[in-house]
């Protein structure tokens, strides 16, 4: 029954913690993220199964796990509001060639990788970047102009916005 | 995090019409594993504990003892032993079945374990006076998988309680 609770708890404990350190945190991991997110696990285990180590505690728990991975799933595909609480939205870093500097900022993503993305899409130019979005995985999609649309003028490169 | 309201916003999706829809596999999956944490928290899978109460002319025996157990968890069987006779008992012997006692790995006897005789485990307990409640707690940790019975015997001078017990070890 403990269980249960505690894996509810961390559950809960590990979605606020990771919605708060931000989208960057779920995909390019530096080696020293890369490390934390890995000590996650040995630090709530302990806590988690305590000194019951029986398969049928440990099934429990997992089983536990799976509801909840699937209750938060099928509550953010029906709810928008449960779906941005849990994911948040897809962050826009680049809007029609110009930086996003508030977001760029907020979500700690330096220029020189929306360039390193740009570069792995065969671009070079950040006047032919219709969309660079930051998703909700942490990943960043680069979306160039189509060959009618025109790239804004060269000389400005940044909006800002609060 | 995006909270601005006059943030750029990415070209968003159509809207779909959703529903709760599952593939077969998923519409007996689901419930199923749901089931796990709800019989837990129901206490289906944890320890659960019985009382056995025997009362003869000169004892009053109460054994609380863990009926279900868990591979590998620590629990304690008490014994509580009144002489509710007019006159101290000079010996009580309190037995354990070997069979149940080797169900269980880490046996521990409070008092200490006196002996073991014709595959009985024995505790003796000396001048119990009339009117006194002695305790004797066996610490036990789940070893084999499976239902383990066994019977507590309490024996004076003059006469002999059996109660039998039962624990089902679950992986």
């Amino acid at each position: 029954m403990e269980t249960v609770i505690r894996v509810l708890f961390v559950y809960v404990f590990l979605l606020v913690g990771l919605r708060i350190m931000g989208k960057r945190e779920f995909s390019q991991l530096s080696p020293l993220e890369l490390v934390t997110l890995l000590l996650i696990p040995e630090l709530v285990s302990q806590g988690i199964l305590r000194e019951d180590f029986s398969l049928t505690n440990g099934l429990i728990a997992v089983a536990t796990l799976f509801s909840l991975v699937f209750l938060s799933s099928l509550l953010q595909y029906h709810s928008t509001k449960i779906s941005y609480l849990i994911s948040g939205n897809a962050c826009v870093l680049v809007e029609h060639g110009r930086f996003v500097p508030a977001h760029l900022n907020k979500e700690r993503i330096s220029p020189e990788e929306i360039y390193s993305e740009m570069r792995r899409s065969g671009l070079e130019r950040l006047e032919q970047v219709k969309w660079a979005i930051l998703e909700t995985e942490g990943k960043i999609s680069i979306i160039p102009f189509d060959r009618e649309e025109h790239p804004p003028e060269k000389d400005d490169q940044s909006r800002e916005t609060s | 995090m995006n909270e601005d309201d006059d943030a750029p916003r990415p070209p968003q999706p159509p809207p779909v019409d959703k529903k709760l829809q599952f593939y077969r596999l998923q519409w007996v999956g689901i419930p199923l594993l749901m089931l796990i944490p709800i019989l837990a928290l129901l206490n289906v899978f944890g320890v659960s504990w019985e009382t056995a109460v025997t009362t003869s002319n000169t004892l009053t025996v109460q054994i609380k003892y863990p009926s279900r157990d868990r591979y590998q968890m620590s629990n304690a069987l008490e014994i509580h032993i009144e002489n509710n006779s007019q006159e101290a008992i000079p010996t009580i012997i309190v037995s354990l079945d070997a069979e149940y006692v080797t169900s269980f790995s880490t046996v521990t006897f409070y008092p200490e374990l006196d002996e073991i005789i014709n595959g009985q485990y024995q505790v003796k307990l000396e001048n119990v006076q009339a009117g006194e409640t002695r305790l004797v707690v066996v610490e036990i940790q789940g070893k084999a998988y499976g239902r383990h019975k066994g019977t507590i015997t309490i024996s004076t001078p003059e006469e002999e309680v059996a109660v039998p017990i039962h624990t089902t070890i679950i992986p």
